[in-house]
């Protein structure tokens, strides 16, 4: 199976949700997953510290507005495993769970 | 949001290699796969909106002034400086001048007030893209680099203001197009 299914990473739906931001965008910067997953900036960052640790998150620092600001983008491994991950959610959404011969 | 999957407990390397299958299969049932896919919908459809958000109108109808500064500078390439036109000429240069540093300070003051906190995809880079947005990218072009061109034919004066009404206006109007016409195609 693809790596996204072996990677527990993407088992909490705000890591796998964080991606799914990503993807349709080129940069974002830390305080919009805060503002909008309503999570603190310390949890915030742990999620974007795990991202970026699996490979699937850059971060680039920038002056864009007041003070410096964190930036994020997906890479194109995070794009892979994101793209599987939510095949095997899709999946998963519309079959039985399967019986413990796995 | 805030709700986590139960993450198996303290999975090591070789739990995962061996039975990664079954170990996330187990876990992401029917339920929390539903769960997952409200997640993931509701992010890429905060990502997709927050993406085409349109800039500001008070940053944009101030760097939209670069463009009759680029077609007073350019007017002045039919003057030498000296002659009965001295006048005209310097008038012009300064004007241009004034123009391009009204421009840039809209855009500085647009960067540093920005509390923009998501850069789209362009569509070069696989970005969404719509014939609003082709318009758009037109209307800037027009406004800048055709204006300068038309300079060696039509009296600058009007098309000083043109290139302004263009630039102000049409990106401004298309953007806001392009945006409804993606907003309305998201599936």
């Amino acid at each position: 199976m693809t790596s996204a299914m072996s990677n527990p990473l993407l088992v909490s739906p705000t890591r796998a949700a964080f991606l799914g931001v990503l993807v349709n965008t080129r940069l974002v910067e830390t305080s919009f997953f805060a503002e909008h997953f309503v999570l603190t900036m310390e949890e915030t960052a742990e999620h974007l510290s795990a991202l970026k640790d699996a490979g699937y998150v850059k971060e680039r620092r920038g002056t864009f507005g007041i003070g410096k600001r964190r930036w994020h983008r997906i890479t194109g491994h995070g794009q892979v495993d994101f793209a599987a991950h939510l095949e095997l959610v899709i999946s998963s959404a519309g079959t039985e769970r399967p019986s413990d011969s796995g | 949001m805030r709700a986590e999957l139960p993450v198996p407990a303290a999975p090591t390397t070789e739990r995962v290699e061996s039975f990664s299958t079954c170990v996330i299969l187990a876990q992401v049932d029917t339920a929390t796969a539903e769960q997952h896919l409200v997640a993931i919908n509701g992010a890429l459809r905060a990502g997709f909106e927050a993406s085409i958000a349109p800039i500001r109108d008070r940053y944009w109808f101030g760097i939209a002034a670069l463009g009759p500064a680029a077609v007073l500078w350019r007017a002045t390439w039919r003057f030498d400086g000296r002659g009965p036109w001295a006048a005209e000429f310097t008038v012009l240069r300064v004007l241009a001048a004034v123009l391009a540093l009204v421009a840039l300070g809209a855009l500085v003051s647009y960067v540093a007030d920005s509390d923009r906190t998501v850069v789209p995809l362009a569509p070069v880079m696989g970005g969404p893209t719509t014939r609003w947005l082709f318009l758009a990218s037109f209307a800037m072009s027009f406004g800048v680099v055709f204006s300068m061109g038309l300079v060696e034919f039509v009296d600058y004066r009007p098309l000083a203001l043109l290139s302004y009404v263009v630039l102000a206006f049409v990106p401004r109007y298309a953007y806001r197009r392009h945006s409804t016409a993606l907003r309305e195609s998201y599936p």
